[in-house]
């Protein structure tokens, strides 16, 4: 066994209690308005942001049919200054005086700059609040930027989400992790909850579930062609297991089952490269002479007996513990040599899987 | 770090943006040989956002098979090596790890400077977020092109704003790009156009913050440069390069290419967490691993005076690099991949073309979630025979739309890398992949990576070339065999090509080959043989002189393959018989994926 070796491996978090701390951060610079210390909840703001203004670029010289050396002599507004819709920005009188050429403001905003011919206006977008999304304590303030909330609670990642941010109380509609969701469970009583699901979800439950108000939906697996959709509703989701229609792993969906009725979280930073995981996260309060009776997340260390899943393959999805490190890659069907481990599988049951096709869970 | 000029044992490392793959190399009896590989993931997102912790990871594993110590306890690289052959005397890099930069392209003509500064991009890890033409005779702006995934709400900018200057400007600030591309004009002609465009960009620039301002490459007539540095040399990086398009016959595309290779380098690479560190180790630059693999390519080319074509297949990203001589040329798509860039790939290809190189039928709907669910985790290796068949589908995909447009006449040889072809030892179907989707025509030999690492060798070739060349060829590739790929005007059935094949050792082998036929003629590595090629009327091999192609030849891994299947290859529309036609392909050339 002298070549055996493990590497390192993804992680997936599914853990029934553990303090998490998370950095939430405003799009673009603004102001902080909590403390460290100070104790949040899921909707509190903890930070504003006004500067999510977008560029708008326009040729007045051209609409104020002069030049661009003569331009800044009829701003009316100066760079720097704050404009309301309408207001007027350019004005060049016509005709001796009797008539003005006006260019008026698109929107809210600023003047941004006069470059030659161009002026540019910053238009403001609708303000930006950033929620704490996770019930706990500031533990850390980055000014204009944002804080560092810690929390105690479940937590279980996804492997693909969209939709944003979603809270609600966790309500359970199907029965079975292989169960599919249809649009007849879910009515009014979906309201503001967020929803568990089993192997996916039907296109009209979406949209059922966005005409109730739905605030979230945890499923093993999306349809590809629902992505759209899901953005469009802008109905947070997360998929724990991947597109198509895959179960949910049992133990994922039985740790979320028992947490029915709780406050839940969803928190869906984009699947890009070089994001964070999507993410539900069930706050539990500790009892206040104990608040950190809670272990911080536990590290997952890649070794013999370790709990892993499977990514990809016959077995993808299945869960299980690494069990004999061969020391000699083995070839595959596919032709391919690989390096990895034997698994022995949750289901019952041993096979050989290449450590590319595994990630720790935990 | 090591004198260069001793590094007698050295790690190669490759940071590609799914894996990072190391190579030991030492010198063995007076020969630099390949010793030992390692590969783990790459390691520059969160939880563990630092590229040591993939390289060392890759390390450790090489430590595991070989017994030798590499890495301190601490986790420092161990070098020079010492005594007890502990460490090593050198180490190189080279990484295609970044996002690729994110570019506009302003201009005035659509068709002319833009289309060239498109070429010169297309060479380099960018990718084109907007392209904005301002067409010079009418001074209108032209309707704008955005790629798909261009973060723009269509609706609102067309029906707020009519005029098309707002929305072009409109366009540009919203695409963020890093990167602004300015061109326009012949060398000597008019230049007020292209102060109107200047005066665009710089009112997207001036209006931007200050420390994310865009840097701008100049690469339009070089009579404006003076005056554009007034308008945008105040406001912004402003970078001059020769015109891409110096005069309306001809194209410059080396200044542009070079420049966005040196932002890349510096607004990527060096950008990567942990590879500060990473650039202590070496002493050698870290560059781009599509550079590097141009450096390969044309070492074959001048070692052995051939023209060769050489397709780097990865996870984000393919390149196709040819040389032909001293000239040599660097296709590199940031938008093509078979692992993150999967999804981008068959947003432009669509799931049918993937089917359409399957022997089995599968649903299209799971053929694209099994697609997309490999891009979440495009580390993983695909397992079953579906798995695999839908891996070099997409493959060929990839490989096919990069090929575009790239003639695939005359080469000598072709060189295939990536992780499709490391240690896999499916030949016939990594051959039938090739042959696919490139189709190159005439007689080569073809040849993949075996180790996944000829791009580190590119890069090794700046510290020690003599080690780069010896375990190039020693090592570093694996050739499969000889091809001859006619183009033929015959139907199905009718006689291409008459070929006698006189291996060293046995009798003489007489072939008839038809139309629409692909043969696998065995000769093993080392096996040398003697070929006569004698083509019917109609069948067109450039090769051939008064009607016969005599050559020496070596065997391979798979032998003498004959691929008179015709070019463009034709697959048959009803979906059943395409299914049997590509099966038997992979039959014919002993590439059948075993059932998992």
């Amino acid at each position: 066994m002298a070549n055996a070796y493990i590497p390192a491996l993804a992680q997936m978090r599914a853990i029934k209690l553990a303090r998490i701390r998370r950095e939430r951060l405003l799009p673009s610079r603004g102001a902080v308005v909590v403390q460290v210390g100070n104790r949040v909840g899921a909707l509190d703001i903890i930070a504003k942001s006004n500067a999510m203004g977008h560029l708008r670029s326009i040729p007045l010289a051209r609409y104020l049919k002069t030049n661009e050396a003569t331009l800044p002599k009829y701003l009316v507004k100066k760079p720097g200054e704050d404009i309301q819709a309408r207001d007027i920005i350019a004005a060049k009188p016509e005709f001796f005086g009797t008539m003005r050429r006006v260019f008026r403001a698109p929107g809210a905003g600023r003047v941004a700059a006069l470059y030659g011919a161009w002026l540019t206006v910053e238009l403001m977008d609708t303000p930006f609040e950033l929620k704490a999304l996770y019930r706990g304590t500031v533990r850390d303030v980055m000014p204009r930027l944002g804080a560092v909330i810690e929390a105690t609670g479940a937590l279980v990642q996804g492997v693909w989400g969209a939709g944003g941010e979603g809270f609600g109380v966790l309500q359970k509609m199907v029965d079975a992790p292989d169960a599919v969701l249809g649009e007849e469970k879910i009515d009014v009583a979906a309201r503001n909850t967020v929803i568990l699901a089993g192997a996916g979800i039907t296109e009209t439950a979406l949209r059922r579930a966005a005409q109730e108000h739905v605030a979230g939906v945890i499923v093993g697996s999306l349809q590809p062609r629902l992505r759209a959709l899901v953005q469009e509703l802008g109905l947070a989701t997360i998929a724990t297991e991947g597109l198509g229609e895959r179960p949910m792993a049992t133990p994922i969906f039985e740790l979320l089952a028992s947490l029915t009725g709780n406050e839940t979280v969803l928190n869906v930073p984009g699947v890009k490269r070089g994001t964070a995981r999507p993410e539900a996260f069930i706050p539990i309060l500790m009892p206040s002479n104990t608040p950190d009776a809670a272990s911080p997340l536990p590290t997952l260390l890649a070794e013999v007996s370790a709990p892993v899943r499977v990514v990809a393959g016959t077995h993808a999805g299945e869960l299980g513990k690494i069990g004999e490190v061969p020391d000699r890659p083995r070839a595959l069907d596919s032709g391919a040599l690989a390096w990895g481990a034997e698994i022995e599988l949750a289901s019952g049951g041993r096979t050989f899987v290449p450590w590319e096709n595994l990630e720790l869970i935990g | 770090m090591a004198d260069s000029q001793k590094s007698e044992s050295l790690l190669i490392v490759d940071i590609g943006s799914t894996t990072t793959k190391i190579g030991l190399v030492d010198n063995v009896a007076g020969e630099y040989r390949f010793i030992a590989s390692g590969a783990a993931a790459t390691t520059i997102t969160p939880p563990d956002a630092d590229v040591l912790a993939g390289v060392r990871d890759a390390i450790r594993q090489i430590e595991a098979r070989t017994q030798r110590r590499l890495l301190t306890v601490e986790g420092q690289l161990i070098a020079p090596e010492r005594a007890g052959a502990q460490g090593v005397d050198a180490l190189v890099a080279i990484t295609s790890a970044p996002q690729p930069l994110r570019v506009a392209i302003v201009g005035l003509s659509r068709e002319i400077s833009l289309a060239s500064a498109i070429n010169a991009i297309n060479g380099t890890h960018a990718v084109v977020v907007a392209t904005l033409a301002l067409d010079a005779i009418g001074g209108r702006w032209l309707p704008v092109r955005l790629p798909q995934e261009a973060q723009l709400d269509p609706k609102v900018v067309m029906t707020i704003l009519q005029d098309p200057a707002v929305i072009a400007a409109e366009t540009l600030a919203r695409a963020n790009p890093e990167v602004i591309v300015l061109v326009g004009g012949v060398d000597g002609g008019a230049t007020t156009a292209l102060y109107d465009i200047a005066n665009l960009v710089a009112s997207i620039v001036a209006s931007s913050d200050e420390n994310a301002r865009p840097i701008i490459v100049f690469a339009g007539n070089s009579a404006a440069r003076a005056q554009l540095a007034n308008h945008l040399g105040t406001l912004t990086q402003l970078r001059p390069v020769d015109n891409v398009r110096p005069t309306l016959e001809a194209e410059n595309l080396a200044p542009l290419r070079h420049e966005l290779e040196a932002l890349y380098t510096e607004r990527k690479i060096t950008w990567l967490p942990g590879l500060n560190t990473l650039a202590s180790w070496t002493n050698v630059p870290i560059t781009s691993a599509s550079r590097a693999f141009q450096n390969v390519i044309r070492f074959l080319a001048r070692r052995w005076n051939l023209n060769v074509i050489g397709a780097d297949l990865g996870s984000a990203a393919t390149t196709l690099v040819t040389a032909r001589g001293e000239q040599s040329t660097r296709l590199v798509r940031a938008d093509l991949g078979i692992g993150y860039g999967l999804e981008r790939l068959l947003e432009q290809t669509g799931i049918e073309r993937v089917l359409e190189w399957l022997p089995l039928e599968m649903n299209p709907d799971e053929a694209y979630a099994r697609c997309l669910n490999h891009a979440l985790h495009p580390h993983a290796l695909p397992m079953t025979r579906d798995e695999v068949y839908l891996m070099h589908a997409t493959a060929r995909l990839a490989l096919a739309t990069a090929a575009q447009g790239v003639s695939m006449d005359g080469f000598d040889t072709v060189v295939i890398t990536g992780s499709v072809g490391a240690y896999n030892s499916n030949y016939g179907a990594l051959a039938l992949l090739i042959l696919d989707a490139l189709q190159p025509h005439g007689i080569f030999s073809l040849t993949v990576d075996p180790l996944g690492l000829a791009p580190a060798l590119g890069g090794l070739a700046a510290e020690n070339p003599a080690a780069a060349a010896s375990v190039l060829e020693r090592d570093g590739l694996l050739t499969l065999g000889t091809v001859i790929a006619p183009t033929s005007r015959n139907r199905d059935g009718q006689i291409d090509l008459r070929i006698k094949v006189q291996p060293s050792g046995s009798g003489v082998i007489n072939l008839e080959v038809v139309h629409g036929s692909l043969e696998l003629v065995p000769l093993t590595t080392g096996q040398k043989a003697t070929i006569e090629v004698r083509p019917a009327a109609g069948v067109d091999l450039p090769q051939v002189k008064r009607g016969v192609f005599k050559a020496d030849i070596e065997g391979g891994a798979l032998g003498l393959i004959i691929d008179a299947r015709g070019r463009p290859l034709n697959l048959p529309t009803d979906p059943v018989k395409r299914r049997m036609q590509v099966q038997r392909w992979y039959w014919d050339i002993g590439g059948e994926v075993a059932n998992g």
